[in-house]
């Protein structure tokens, strides 16, 4: 159970290139099109696979202008700036950021079309106690996971309650995946220890999943995703592995050790996937973001504790947009990072060479 | 080195081997035996007994097993692979709110999703309103309800902040981390469940929090002590199952380490009076103080914001009213003043207040000087009566400096006075509670003594109708006539004629006299120039002057006015 220190000559070269690569603009490579700002994973003279683009804590970090006219909400919370309190989850969906925030008790929708900022604090009768999860449809339509509450609720776009989504037999909503297509969500259920499959109306389909350490059982399953063939991606969480199942909820394959070091997962948590398949895996507790073909294989880590950029503290979910940025949510930090996965021009097979 | 010996040998030195072994398992054994039957037992076993080979497994979830190999990144080959520091990585300035040590693997878990845990869990039966933006939804990072984690507990910490214990002289159930900072591991133990909830103590009348909470006066108070029980009518005081009475319960009557309704001080409801109301509404406290708010003049406690602080200047403070004003939930104990006693009684000991010459006093002495703190220092803001004197400060009325006062500050300027009650002389002093108080309040009921609310304008005992004209009855004037003798007044011959102004011009007392004191003239004589209402009622006489000349003795006087189409100019008695 004992740590071993890194040996001080790697440590110091280490630090040496992740600082120079952390510094430095991406150099070389054909000056590619996006003026190259933050710092780039792996370090140079590698080729930089991950670029950081900006960090999300308020309103403000995305354009959104709060007027007093405009927002009641800074009338009513006088001076203090609208700020994630302590967020876990984000998607997003016709240009509007959702964020899931249990620290604020609350789903953030950042809109800086209409330069508005919603917080949806009621849903019908009730409040938001721990909304931890969150998806969102193509129209806009987000679903909110609240575990205390037991309940999926269905909110609109401009933060309309419009139902509950699901609720009966759920012990512990978490993870949300919504597979537009099919037009299905899927619901992880963290203490129950399976995901249960839900058509857009709400009516249950069907669920998989029992508590145990074999295959397409769950030791409390946290996060999920969907890849680009609809397969259902879930972190299970206790299990320290990844595992995939197809949209019906068959097993596919999994991956995934318990360890310190990188290619292992001390605490797994949020998953995605980006356009070439690669599979993201947020680790709290490396307070780092782990990339893996779908056979297991590591292909990057990026974050490190801290503040800055590109640093993380106890980081939760994940969400990889359509055009393959990656968004993390820096839970302790209070914010989301936002990250470019920077593809090949020509298709990359996760890269046997630089 | 026959047979036997290097047997004998071979045991003595195995035995020593084999007894340590033995306790080393047998005490990790008892460790795990304890941690598995706890919720802390997170290995998938499923229902069902626990099975043994899970006792290895039992730790892994917290203390991570590590590999001796790092993977190579595919992406990254030209370095090798990383060995993650987990939770004893340097702080690297971390801020309030972050958590490091042990509560990153604590909160890492205990994140809403993997486990509820009551981190930034609403706590059942707290009562949600969707009022303004206070407590919890305050926005900003480090509002936590929570109890903070992860700061550093140190002597300097305990001096600044004046009521923490030194953490030299903590109790040994209490773990500070290596670098001496208070984690969540300082309150729980995640290995063992011996007492509710992971805690290292038994919370039984407090005792974990004043481990390193010291608050004055605290331990003979009334909450520390008391065994009053909760009805089990309304929402919980306390988080349930609890213990049974308040003294048990302790510092969970009001306060909640995780999910507090309020924040700042991590008071229990997030609704401010309901902190106190919860318990004194009769459910819990022998006295139901709640309705008494209900009535239509009382204490705007209803309109608190948490504008109050404990550490507050009353000179400088934003004018506000809630319970902790005029009551020290930490200090007050059950002994109440003796009837007529101007010192303040056990409900009200360690309140701040103002003294009459207008200094501000940590612990009153006065009943009327936890008063004065609010009244004694601004000029209010509501409509009142104008008279010739404007100022409404109470404080500058009662000063004994003053030509005539009611003798609260001080024994009244008048030796000859006649016509009082005979439980009075003139050398008797009163509080502002023998006119200012429940005004139905009866001998062994449940309702409580004090200004907490009224039937009557002005949060009277009595009636007293202060405006323009009034019919003249006992009932009118109750709150006076309870010390100054009606008929008296009304049929005396000598002096300034009552009967006349009171009975057939129908003018109130109120008309010539202020209830608290006069600036200018003797008996308390200060006309009012407009009523609440605004409506004029002396004004000056025919030749412009608005005075009154006092004779050289009492009893005899001179005024300048006119009142009801009476010209006096002068008049004189």
């Amino acid at each position: 159970m004992g740590k071993r220190k890194i040996p001080l000559w790697s440590a110091l070269v280490l630090s040496l290139v992740l600082a120079g690569g952390c510094g430095t603009t991406g150099t070389g490579a054909g000056g590619s099109a996006a003026a190259a700002k933050g710092p780039v994973w792996p370090a140079p003279p590698a080729r930089p696979r991950i670029r950081y683009l900006r960090s999300i804590a308020t309103p403000a970090d995305l354009g959104i202008r709060q007027s007093l006219g405009r927002n009641w909400l800074a009338r009513l919370s006088g001076s203090r700036p609208v700020h994630f309190v302590r967020p876990t989850s984000v998607a997003d969906s016709q240009g509007r950021l959702y964020v899931a925030d249990p620290g604020a008790r609350a789903l953030w929708i950042l809109d800086p079309t209409q330069q508005r900022v919603i917080r949806v604090r009621q849903v019908g009768k009730s409040l938001l106690r721990t909304p931890v999860a969150v998806a969102v449809r193509a129209d806009g339509v987000a679903f909110v996971a609240d575990s205390t509450a037991r309940r999926v609720y269905r909110v609109g776009s401009d933060g309309r309650f419009l139902g509950i989504a699901a609720e009966a037999g759920l012990q512990r909503p978490a993870g949300l995946a919504w597979d537009e297509r099919r037009g299905r969500l899927y619901v992880v259920d963290s203490a129950g220890h399976r995901v249960l499959a839900y058509d857009r109306n709400g009516d249950k389909l069907f669920s998989w999943g029992v508590h145990g350490a074999g295959v397409g059982e769950f030791n409390y399953p946290t996060y999920a995703t969907l890849d680009r063939q609809g397969h259902v991606l879930v972190t299970d969480s206790l299990n320290f592995r990844i595992q995939a199942f197809d949209a019906d909820g068959h097993f596919l394959w999994q991956f995934g050790s318990h360890g310190d070091t990188s290619g292992s997962f001390a605490l797994p948590k949020g998953v995605a996937v980006d356009s070439d398949g690669h599979v993201y895996v947020v680790d709290a507790l490396f307070d780092a973001v782990q990339i893996f073909r779908p056979d297991g294989t590591l292909l990057l880590g990026f974050g490190r504790h801290g503040s800055g950029p590109g640093r993380f503290w106890l980081p939760a979910g994940i969400w990889i947009d359509a055009q393959d940025r990656i968004h993390v949510v820096d839970t302790y930090n209070h914010r989301v990072q936002v990250f470019q996965y920077l593809r090949a021009a020509r298709q990359d097979t996760g890269g046997a060479r630089p | 080195m026959n047979a036997r010996q290097s047997r004998e040998r071979s045991v003595g030195r195995g035995g020593r081997w084999l007894a340590g072994l033995l306790l080393m398992s047998v005490s990790l054994a008892v460790l795990a035996g304890n941690l598995a039957l706890t919720k802390h037992n997170l290995t998938p076993s499923g229902p069902g007994p626990v099975k043994e080979t899970a006792r290895s497994g039992l730790c892994v979830f917290c203390h991570t097993p590590h590999h001796a190999q790092a993977t190579r990144a595919l992406w990254n080959r030209n370095l090798p692979g990383i060995t993650y520091q987990l939770y004893q990585s340097p702080t690297m300035k971390a801020q309030p709110g972050q958590p490091t040590g042990a509560s990153r693997l604590c909160l890492s878990c205990h994140d809403g999703v993997l486990a509820l845990g009551s981190v930034r869990m609403p706590t059942p039966g707290s009562q949600f309103t969707l009022g303004p933006l206070t407590g919890p939804g305050s926005l900003g990072t480090n509002l936590s309800d929570d109890h903070p984690v992860s700061i550093t507990y140190d002597s300097a910490l305990a001096a600044l902040q004046g009521q923490l214990v030194d953490p030299v002289t903590l109790p040994p159930a209490i773990h500070l981390d290596q670098n001496g900072q208070l984690q969540c591991t300082a309150c729980h133990d995640p290995h063992e469940e011996i007492n509710p909830d992971f805690l290292r103590m038994d919370d039984r009348y407090g005792n974990l929090c004043t481990a390193c909470h010291q608050i004055p006066f605290w331990r003979g108070s009334i909450h520390a002590t008391s065994t009053q029980t909760w009805t089990g009518a309304g929402t919980p005081p306390w988080p349930q199952p609890g213990f049974p009475t308040v003294g048990e319960n302790a510092c969970l009557s009001c306060h909640r380490p995780h999910g507090a309704g309020h924040p700042q001080w991590l008071m229990s409801q997030m609704d401010e009076p309901s902190n106190c109301t919860l318990c004194h509404d009769g459910t819990a406290a022998q006295k139901d103080v709640a309705t008494e708010f209900l009535k239509p003049f009382h204490h705007p406690i209803e309109s608190a914001q948490w504008t109050h602080r404990p550490d507050e200047d009353p000179v400088t403070m934003v004018r506000h009213v809630t319970c902790a004003d005029c009551h020290n939930p930490h200090a007050a104990t059950a002994s109440p003043s003796a009837p007529g006693a101007l010192t303040v009684g056990g409900s009200q000991q360690q309140v701040s207040g103002v003294s009459i010459a207008g200094a501000v006093v940590q612990a009153a002495t006065y009943k009327y000087e936890i008063c004065l703190k609010c009244h004694g220092l601004q000029e209010p803001s509501t409509p009142g009566i104008l008279r010739q004197d404007a100022t409404r400060n109470i404080r500058l009325r009662l000063d004994p400096a003053n030509p005539s006062y009611h003798p609260v500050a001080a024994i009244g300027k008048n030796p000859t006075i006649t016509g009082l009650d005979p439980k009075y002389t003139s050398a008797s002093q009163i509080g502002c509670i023998d006119c200012h108080d429940n005004d139905t309040w009866t001998a062994g009921g449940t309702q409580p003594r004090g200004p907490h609310g009224s039937n009557f304008r002005y949060l009277l005992a009595q009636q007293y109708q202060a405006d323009d004209p009034v019919v003249e009855s006992y009932a009118n004037y109750a709150l006076c006539y309870k010390c100054h003798d009606r008929a008296t007044l009304l049929n005396s011959t000598t002096g300034f004629p009552h009967n006349r102004h009171l009975v057939l011009d129908q003018a109130s007392c109120a008309a010539c006299h202020d209830a608290h004191g006069s600036r200018n003239n003797r008996a308390l004589v200060d006309f009012m120039l407009r009523t609440r209402a605004g409506l004029p009622v002396v004004t000056p006489s025919s030749s412009g002057l608005l005075k009154f000349v006092p004779g050289a003795t009492r009893g005899h006087g001179t005024c300048y006015l006119t009142c009801h189409g009476h010209d006096h100019n002068p008049s004189v008695y």
